[in-house]
């Protein structure tokens, strides 16, 4: 993490999201070309283990979005195998902790880490 | 787009005469197409015009090669370039059973769209919606998706995004970003709306 510049963290109080849902699919996997991707005030299902393959990936941006399981991803680790991740940005109501092996990120260059202060949102 | 045009060919004639006393009316009419460049609306003929656009500069700069306003130009023929690569597409109106095959036919017949914008509440049918997504996949050369459920009123039923979906948009193998998110608010570097307190 020798370019990690800026980490933020912060804990906020919960507000209504939308009703909306996604459900990823192992297929995401095959973007693999994908630099930038962005999730912005949804509810989403766990990010699959597949998403180790986006080895372009500069910015994953999962901004205001609740998680429909305890997990943010379902394989944690995964995410350390995103070798050009530069900017990590993490915002919601099911991350209660930073997922693990995030340190092996070569990369980063930027994680904002922000999460609500309640222990479940109903 | 006459006066474009007009100047474009009147610079190629200037060029072609190689009469350095020119170049000042050739500076001004280099300023002149910058301006009204921004003002160009239709795409398919922007895309026409840029690479016109192009020629004519690089032709500028190879009559002119000590040409202190050549640094300009190769920086204009660079954001020329990158500029006539994005092709956008935006879908939002709404899409029922009654135009679906129409817009499709659009995107088919459309050459080199890029950056895909669709708002998913405007579609009646997540069927629509897939014929739309494949459409797009099969057709197009994307490098920009942004799917919005956009929060106005809208008649449909409620469509989430789920793994099929997600199936399709992995077919888009030139991909760049990807960006999925309910509601009109843009830029997510900045954490400061109202919920925040």
């Amino acid at each position: 993490m020798n370019k990690l510049k800026v980490i933020k963290i912060k804990a906020f109080p919960p507000r209504e999201l939308n009703g909306y849902r996604i459900q990823f699919d192992n297929s995401i996997g095959n973007l693999q070309g994908l630099k930038i991707l962005k999730i912005e005030n949804l509810n989403i299902g766990p990010i699959p283990s597949s998403i180790r393959k986006l080895k372009k990936l500069e910015t994953l941006d999962i901004t205001r979005s609740d998680t429909n399981s305890d997990l943010i991803f379902a394989n944690p680790e995964s995410i350390s195998r995103l070798i050009n991740l530069k900017n990590l940005v993490l915002v919601g109501y099911g991350m209660d902790m930073l997922p693990s092996k995030i340190d092996t990120l070569k990369s980063i260059e930027s994680i904002n880490y922000i999460w609500f202060k309640i222990e479940k949102y109903t | 787009m006459y006066t474009i045009d007009k100047n474009l060919k009147e610079i190629k004639v200037l060029i072609d005469n190689q009469k350095s006393k020119n170049k000042r009316i050739i500076d001004e009419k280099l300023d002149f197409i910058q301006k009204e460049k921004e003002k160009i609306e239709s795409k398919a003929y922007r895309s026409a015009m840029y690479t016109f656009a192009i020629e004519s500069l690089e032709n500028f700069i190879k009559k002119y090669p000590y040409s202190r306003r050549n640094l300009y130009i190769k920086k204009d023929i660079e954001k020329i370039k990158r500029n006539s690569k994005k092709v956008h597409l935006t879908i939002k109106e709404q899409v029922n059973k009654g135009n679906v095959d129409l817009l499709r036919r659009k995107i088919i017949s459309s050459k080199g769209i890029s950056d895909v914008h669709i708002f998913i509440k405007k579609f009646d049918t997540d069927e629509n919606f897939k014929r739309i997504l494949n459409t797009i996949s099969k057709y197009t050369n994307i490098r920009s998706l942004n799917l919005n459920f956009y929060n106005g009123k809208w008649k449909g039923e409620s469509i989430d995004l789920n793994k099929a979906h997600f199936q399709i948009i992995s077919k888009m193998s030139n991909l760049r970003a990807l960006t999925i998110k309910y509601g009109g608010y843009t830029g997510s570097s900045t954490y400061f709306g109202p919920f925040m307190g």
